[in-house]
């Protein structure tokens, strides 16, 4: 493995086939007021036209050698990543940089893909767990940057222009701070090269500033039902904004929820799924960066067990913040996390994408090797310090997907909701 | 191609030694093998038919273990669709030896991922491990072929779990229930055209009879395949499997019942009204079963007809002509014949009927005018790129193995497959898209949103 703060490396000769992976320090946190989706339309107008390449043909010129290549974008960071057979790999780079460097961000493919963006905008609200999701967001992270559609909404789509994604562009594609990352066949001096034809060949300007913001905080549990015609199953998430993923109590912290509903065998899975059979899946996660993270529990009851399955998360809940977890939970999921470890960095590909994420989030760079030992040293008081610290019953946030004639008297009397909404699914 | 060292393989004298005072059904035999660059890949089987396959693969400390039956929803009887998913649900419950909750319990504490899966042809029971843990998972696996116990209560419970799971995947979900319409149309006789998660009806029926008579009836060690890729030893693979396994003897499996799907004469269609913004549309034509000579040609006519956004059908429904949001195409590798599918998300506005007669154009086109060397080329270089990937994973490698064994009873077509994708010539392509991607030969589906969610559609 090689690392130095600009470039990453796994070396893997097995297969002739290297993935790579350009990681800039851009994302939807840049977009301006009115203009949400321009960080991520960007993104993806790179792959739709550049240098001497008209859409279709630079789809031709990576398919014709074997190769994927996409770009993701996210909040804070735009991510250009593909592979290619080791006997391409030239032709390879070349692409990716013209694709990073030359742009053509032509007006008529602008405006394809904002038709296709609205298309998949509809699209979430058919699929029950994604408007969960959204919706808990936008709730969740209310006036603060982190709560703005990713993607847009059709309104800032319709109001988008050219020269809006031209001047994104220039303004803010940047070499500073930027990553480049490959795992495969290839070595140190090949990803060099790669870097200097790709990400060092932008322009060096401005790293995007993170807007202050401060998080909102209120009594007890907020429900909010989104309200869909004909459910049967209702999707539920409970969440609540908490540590990041430098904070000294995050690992403690990330041990008691995986207690609590990391694994099978978990409380919330054994309580909700196995012993009663209300939901296929129930689960509580924690999920974080540099900048903040975000607790959530998640099952999807019929109908009729929506309401109790809520009560009984609650209630355990509850009485996880009040007697914690003991040390025979902790011991065994800590030789779960300690075993398990391997599992993330089994494949060249799958230890690059953790080693970018340890980067991107100023992580130590020993973060990944060392992660087994800091899970073996951690005491039952750490984990229980860390969750009554950083995890409460205030402050949470209670979304269902639901028909609201099926369920909305009966939060409305539900002594746990400090207060009750409901949004129709449409809502944007 | 990998590189390193060649493996050795496993000689008759390892075998001896660990066949001496072994009974009959014990007795292990090495069948055959294949060798992809430096890596070996080795088949065996005890003398009660359990079938096994070892990828030894020491270059990341973790392990791969499959377990596959050959039994899936296709065995499934009229009034039981659902059970071989049901029954998947309950092999996770107490055995003679371990009580409920344990196995899963075991497993975890070892830091394993468990689970399972079924699927039309087949049931599978998957995990993965760190190095040095094949005495439990071997030991684990043993005793829930030969000793689960099942009562009323686990059924119950169990079986408002899955009705959960069909709710989700189905009853909720626009594009399940499209799915599910597709394959009722499209199998009028085989029960390909059930579920494979079970009409709701029927998995209410279930009895817990019914599941111990599945059980007896196919999970036995002569309708079982192990393929184990990583961090292990062969020797020591087999002489667990030996101990755990070989006093089990060969069971009767159940001969599944017989429905083959009579030719179809003519096109089949329907139209459902779904809660949803814009149109859908999937075609399905009938094609053969994955042995069939003609399977390798019709998977590089699909590559080449959807896969990536230069594929002909994406640039004419989405890129020139701005019908469709997406596109997506699809290949049955079933034991019985299946379908190539296709299917397209309408932009605002745009119907599934122009989608369908844009598709049509495109495939006359296709067929009168033939492909190009260059996008054949492509096509094979997407398709050796896509097997590279797969490489990559001991659980992705011990899934193509256990999938090959139990389809296509060939575990080595798992690496052949590139090789027929790679022969397939341009005539091939043409000859097998006018051979079955006729209309007479195909069941359409469009789903159209519903009037509540046209009446409040945006613009």
């Amino acid at each position: 493995m090689m690392s130095d703060r600009s470039r990453l490396m796994v070396e893997d000769r097995t297969w002739p086939i290297t993935t790579t992976a350009n990681v800039l320090l851009i994302g939807a946190i840049s977009d301006p007021l009115g203009k949400e989706g321009l960080s991520a339309l960007t993104g993806e107008l790179l792959s739709r036209g550049a240098g001497p390449w008209d859409r279709a043909q630079l789809a031709e010129e990576i398919e014709f050698i074997g190769s994927t290549l996409s770009v993701i974008s996210g909040v804070l960071t735009t991510i250009v990543t593909g592979d290619a057979l080791t006997r391409h790999f030239g032709q390879y780079e070349a692409i990716v940089g013209k694709l990073l460097g030359e742009p053509r961000f032509e007006a008529e493919e602008l405006e394809k893909l904002k038709r296709q963006v609205a298309a998949d905008l509809l699209a979430v609200r058919e699929n029950d767990d994604l408007l969960c999701r959204k919706h808990l967001a936008r709730t969740i992270y209310r006036e603060t940057p982190f709560s703005r559609p990713r993607c847009g909404t059709l309104a800032s789509l319709e109001a988008i222009t050219t020269q809006d994604v031209r001047g994104f562009y220039d303004e803010h594609y940047t070499r500073a701070g930027a990553l480049t990352a490959a795992a495969g066949d290839i070595d140190s001096a090949q990803l060099d090269g790669f870097a200097e034809r790709t990400t060092m060949a932008l322009e060096c300007r401005a790293v995007q500033t993170i807007p202050t913001y401060s998080m909102k905080t209120h009594p007890g549990i907020e429900v909010l039902v989104v309200d869909k015609p004909g459910r049967t199953q209702v999707p539920v998430l409970i969440g609540s904004p908490t540590i990041n993923a430098n904070h000294p109590d995050y690992l403690p912290l990330v041990v008691g929820n995986t207690i609590f509903g990391g694994t099978f065998t978990s409380r919330l899975s054994q309580e909700i799924r196995e012993k009663r059979g209300w939901s296929y899946g129930a689960y509580s996660s924690i999920i974080a960066d540099k900048h903040f993270g975000t607790f959530v529990m998640s099952f999807s009851p019929a109908v009729k067990d929506t309401l109790p399955a809520i009560e009984l998360a609650v209630d355990m809940f509850c009485t996880l913040l009040r007697d914690g977890v003991t040390t025979d939970e902790l011991d065994f999921y800590k030789n779960y996390l300690i075993n398990s470890h391997a599992f993330s960095i089994d494949t060249s590909v799958r230890r690059l994408r953790q080693l970018i994420t340890m980067q991107v989030n100023d992580r130590p760079p020993d973060a990944l090797e060392t992660f087994p030992q800091r899970v073996a040293d951690l005491q039952v008081e750490d984990v229980n310090r860390a969750i009554r610290k950083h995890l409460g019953r205030d402050n949470l946030t209670l979304v269902a997907v639901a028909t609201a004639d099926d369920l909305y008297k009966d939060l409305g009397e539900w002594k746990g909701a400090s207060g009750l909404n409901q949004v129709d699914y449409r809502s944007e | 191609m990998t590189r390193g060292h060649a493996a050795a393989g496993t000689g008759a004298e390892l075998l001896s030694e660990l066949n001496e005072g072994r009974s009959p059904t014990a007795q292990v035999r090495r069948i055959s093998e294949y060798r992809y660059g430096h890596a070996l890949v080795e088949e065996f089987a005890l003398g009660n038919g359990l079938q096994i396959i070892v990828w030894e693969d020491s270059s990341a400390p973790v392990i791969a273990y499959q377990t596959w039956f050959g039994v899936g929803s296709r065995h499934e009887n009229e009034g039981r669709s659902g059970i071989a998913h049901l029954f998947e649900h309950l092999m996770f419950k107490a055995t003679k030896n371990h009580p409920e909750g344990e196995f899963d319990q075991l497993m975890e504490r070892a830091g394993a991922h468990a689970n399972a899966a079924t699927w039309v042809d087949w049931t599978y029971f998957h995990q993965k491990l760190p190095k040095g843990n094949l005495t439990l998972v071997v030991g684990l696996e043993a005793d829930r072929m030969e000793h689960l116990t099942l009562n009323a209560s686990a059924l119950e419970a169990e079986r408002e779990v899955v009705k959960n799971e069909r709710l989700g995947r189905v009853d909720n979900d626009p594009d399940g229930q499209l799915n599910e319409l597709l394959y009722r149309l499209a199998f009028e006789k085989h029960p390909y055209g059930r579920p494979t998660i079970g009409w709701m009806k029927d998995i209410e029926a279930i009895t817990l009879e019914d599941c111990l008579q599945f059980y007896r009836d196919y999970y036995a060690p002569n309708n079982a395949t192990i393929t184990v890729v990583g961090d292990v030893e062969t020797r020591e693979l087999l002489a667990l499997i030996q101990a755990h396994y070989g006093h089990m003897g060969p069971k009767e499996v159940a001969a599944e019942p017989i429905a083959p799907e009579p030719p179809q004469q003519k096109e089949r269609r329907e139209t459902l009204s779904q809660s949803i913004s814009t149109e859908k549309m999937v075609i399905a034509y009938r094609i053969p079963e994955v042995q069939h000579p003609d399977h390798p040609s019709l998977c590089v006519l699909s590559e080449l007809l959807t896969e990536g956004e230069s594929s002909l059908v994406y640039q004419r429904l989405v890129a020139d002509l701005e019908l469709a949001s997406d596109i997506w195409g699809w290949v049955s590798s079933f034991h019985d014949p299946g379908l190539m599918e296709f299917g397209a998300s309408m932009l605002p506005g745009e119907t599934a009927r122009d989608a369908e007669k844009a598709l049509d154009e495109l495939l006359c086109e296709v067929a009168a005018q033939g492909i190009t060397d260059r996008a054949l080329r492509k096509t094979k270089n997407g398709m050796e790129a896509g097997q590279l990937r797969g490489l990559a994973d001991t659980a992705a490698r011990a899934r193509g193995l256990g999938e090959a064994a139990v389809t296509e009873k060939d575990w080595k077509r798992f690496f052949e497959e590139t090789k027929l994708f790679l022969e397939v010539t341009a005539d091939d392509v043409v000859r097998v898209l006018r051979e079955y991607l006729r209309a007479e030969n195909r069941t359409v589906v469009h789903a159209l949103p519903d009037d509540d969610t046209r009446a409040q559609a945006p613009g």
